[in-house]
């Protein structure tokens, strides 16, 4: 557990970052960086995202397997990451 | 009939004393003798008592009804206006009674009749009549006939019912008064205090990024903390390799496809292009003294790391770095003796074989989660008894244990296998001043470097202190086979060519490269740098290509096909006072590994020039790559050797 918290302040440190999440498969969020609300909004919305996409991977190669997902904003750029239980969000401004 | 009260009896005495007997309206006066008087003696006063026996008193029956309102009003809806009603209705029940007679020509006493007759009531007369009939209707045969009765089977009717568990219930209880609300707001005061001491913390150390001010509640809001999250460390890797990317993205696609197109004008030189710097903050004192790529995952690659300051020794550490991650190494293992060389295994990329600077030697699995090595040598198997300068994986031997050999400033060369638990140790062989086994340790040379040939399993090389260089086989423990007398100073690296099996190079700290053909006992090729050479190393893709690195913080390339005397590139690759120390060429990547004495490892591409392949006739087939090397060479060769027939 403490490795992970490390990565999160080592991400949390990098540049452009402005925040981590974890939540886990329920949508419950369990660490994160970014202010109550908009943690909550952030696991709500993505969380049905998220499974749309592996089901999306599952019907078209059921050999395949999710890795991650990116969603390049104007402002900003998403990544979401999962597994079998959990799900990890780190919101990134690019390097201009 | 009723007997009016007329309040005019009042007003008759009046007019009686004036004499005058009024008349009142509709009733005829009756004689004055004759008269009815009722009237209330008490309630009047004294004083008219006595006149009252004297008058007639007029009293009226009449068939109004006292209780009757004498003037009703009605609103009228029509007209909007209260009217008088004139007729109001005298009339007074006293007393109703419904009574229960009916006459028999009535709807309803026809109704009642009918009704009796069918349920047969006895008390009614009538119905004495229906039930003759009925009996009639219903005798029928009384010889033959008998009654048949039939039952349905009833369906069995059977209770079921369910319950389910009860939630569990727990009765809980506590108490609130004003202790508790008082210690819950001081608590809650003294947390967000210390909330407010790391933001103070964080905030100062992050003036340099470019962070919008956050409220006090946002680092590292730990909303479940009992939730076990280990299984994201995986997942959290991999975002955190994708952030860096994207914070470093230029570099990574200057890594992929940057081709510098001034090569075309430059002739024949070529340059290195900086990408990224690897570095970690806890080994800032420490200098990289070895470096090695690992052949399965081409990005990954260990950095050792430790102190050529003999005076000054502060431990070391064993990094392993991913060219994807350059913020973060990917395992990092601490160590109490400076490291000074590893070598990671050909085939099983997780077993690394470590030489300290205490002597010692260790073997590290990666796949371990300690980060201790799963092998280590101690003093009763055989350590070394001076610094371990190099080390170098073996193939399996018969028994199909692991091997490497390690060469150390003491003189010896040793074989050490990994059987089971423990490293055994066998001396390959003593070196010595005079080239033949010497017991007594003040004529022992001291070994500085090593290297097995790439395709001669027993055929090794070792540079030594006094800058000879031996050739040795495994197989002959007392004698050398060859003595090259190669540089001034102590022998840094000796390697092999990966392809023409009789090539190797040295490099020294008397400024010189030296490359040699193993037949032969001078050098084919000098190169003098100008400046202590602290690594050389041959290109994995060509066998003309080597770079070197001086403590003049330049990295300097050869390419011997193209130009024979001169580098093809000498590029400073670091900032002032920073010494580099060694040099690798990774496997399959254009790229270039360079450390230095700050713990820092700098990646450098290589450009275009200096990636050049053996040109093709037109017409004719380019041969397989290691065979073109080869042929290469001996083509060099036939050069220089015609020369020297002469």
């Amino acid at each position: 557990m403490a490795e992970v918290d490390e990565i999160v302040k080592r991400l949390q440190a990098q540049k452009g970052v402005e925040g981590v999440i974890i939540a886990n498969s329920e949508g419950i969020a369990i660490r994160s960086t970014l202010e109550d609300q908009h943690t909550v909004q952030y696991v709500a919305l993505i969380q049905p995202l998220l499974v749309k996409a592996k089901k999306m991977l599952q019907e078209m190669d059921p050999s395949d397997d999710f890795t991650y997902l990116r969603v390049r904003t104007e402002k900003n750029e998403i990544i979401i990451t999962a597994d079998k239980e959990y799900f990890m969000v780190a919101i990134q401004k690019p390097a201009p | 009939m009723f007997i009016e009260k007329s309040p005019s009896i009042l007003i008759d005495l009046q007019l009686f004393s004036k004499g005058e007997f009024p008349e009142q309206s509709g009733v005829p006066n009756t004689s004055h003798a004759i008269q009815i008087f009722i009237c209330e003696i008490k309630s009047m006063p004294c004083i008219f008592s006595s006149l009252i026996i004297i008058m007639n008193v007029k009293t009226v029956l009449n068939a109004n009804n006292p209780h009757a309102p004498k003037n009703l009003v009605r609103y009228s809806f029509k007209e909007r206006v209260y009217k008088p009603v004139t007729a109001v209705d005298h009339l007074a029940v006293h007393f109703a009674l419904e009574g229960n007679l009916l006459h028999k020509e009535s709807d309803e006493a026809r109704r009642l009749t009918i009704f009796h007759e069918e349920t047969g009531d006895e008390d009614k007369p009538r119905s004495a009549s229906s039930k003759r009939r009925k009996r009639e209707a219903k005798i029928t045969n009384q010889f033959n006939f008998s009654e048949r009765a039939g039952q349905t089977r009833n369906n069995p009717s059977r209770e079921r019912s369910c319950q389910t568990e009860p939630p569990p219930r727990i009765t809980f209880s506590d108490s609130a008064n004003q202790w508790e609300i008082y210690d819950a707001y001081l608590e809650k005061l003294q947390t967000q205090d210390s909330i407010e001491k790391k933001k103070k913390s964080t905030v100062e150390k992050k003036e340099d990024f470019d962070v919008k001010k956050k409220s006090p509640q946002n680092f590292a809001v730990f909303l479940l903390q009992s939730e076990d999250v280990t299984q994201v460390a995986e997942v959290a890797k991999i975002i955190e390799r994708i952030v860096i990317q994207n914070t470093m993205d230029d570099i990574a696609q200057d890594f992929k496809y940057f081709e510098d197109a001034s090569d075309e004008f430059r002739d024949q030189e070529g340059t290195l292009l900086p990408l990224w710097t690897f570095q970690y903050e806890k080994a800032r004192h420490l200098s990289v003294t070895a470096l090695c790529w690992n052949n399965k995952y081409q990005d990954l690659f260990a950095v050792g790391l430790g102190s050529y300051d003999f005076g000054k020794q502060a431990g070391g550490m064993l990094l392993f770095f991913s060219l994807k991650n350059s913020a973060f190494p990917e395992h990092i293992y601490p160590t109490a003796s400076g490291i000074l060389c590893l070598d990671i295994h050909p085939q099983l990329s997780y077993l690394v074989a470590v030489g300290f600077y205490d002597g010692c030697v260790a073997v590290y699995n990666l796949k371990e989660q300690t980060r201790d090595p799963v092998y280590k040598s101690t003093a009763s198997t055989g350590k070394h008894t001076d610094p371990v300068w190099q080390v170098r994986w073996q193939n399996d031997d018969m028994d199909n244990n692991h091997m490497f050999c390690s060469v150390s400033s003491d003189g010896r060369v040793v074989t050490w296998t990994l059987v089971k638990n423990e490293l055994m140790s066998s001396d390959i062989i003593r070196l010595s001043v005079k080239g033949c086994i010497s017991l007594c340790l003040l004529c022992a040379a001291h070994g500085t470097s090593l290297d097995f040939h790439k395709q001669i399993d027993y055929l090794f090389l070792v540079g030594t202190e006094e800058g000879k260089i031996y050739k040795c086989s495994k197989t002959y423990s007392s004698q050398f086979l060859e003595t090259y007398d190669a540089h001034r100073m102590p022998v840094d690296t000796v390697k092999w060519n990966h392809f023409h099996p009789r090539i190797f190079i040295s490099c020294s700290s008397d400024w010189n490269v030296k490359i040699w053909d193993h037949t032969i006992k001078t050098p084919m090729f000098t190169f003098d740098l100008g400046s202590p050479v602290g690594d050389v190393c041959w290109a994995p893709y060509s066998s003309t290509i080597f770079a070197a690195v001086t403590i003049d913080r330049k990295v300097h390339v050869f390419d011997l096909s193209i130009n024979k005397f001169e580098g093809i590139c000498h590029q400073i690759v670091v900032a002032k006072k920073i010494r580099l120390t060694h040099i690798e060429f990774n496997p399959i990547h254009p790229i270039i590994i360079v450390g230095d004495d700050r713990a820092t490892v700098t990646s450098l591409k290589l450009s275009p020039n200096l990636r050049k392949k053996p040109k093709s006739k037109k017409g004719q087939e380019l041969p397989k790559g290691s065979e073109a090397e080869v042929l290469k060479m001996d083509r060099l060769l036939a050069l220089l050797r015609e020369p020297e027939l002469d």
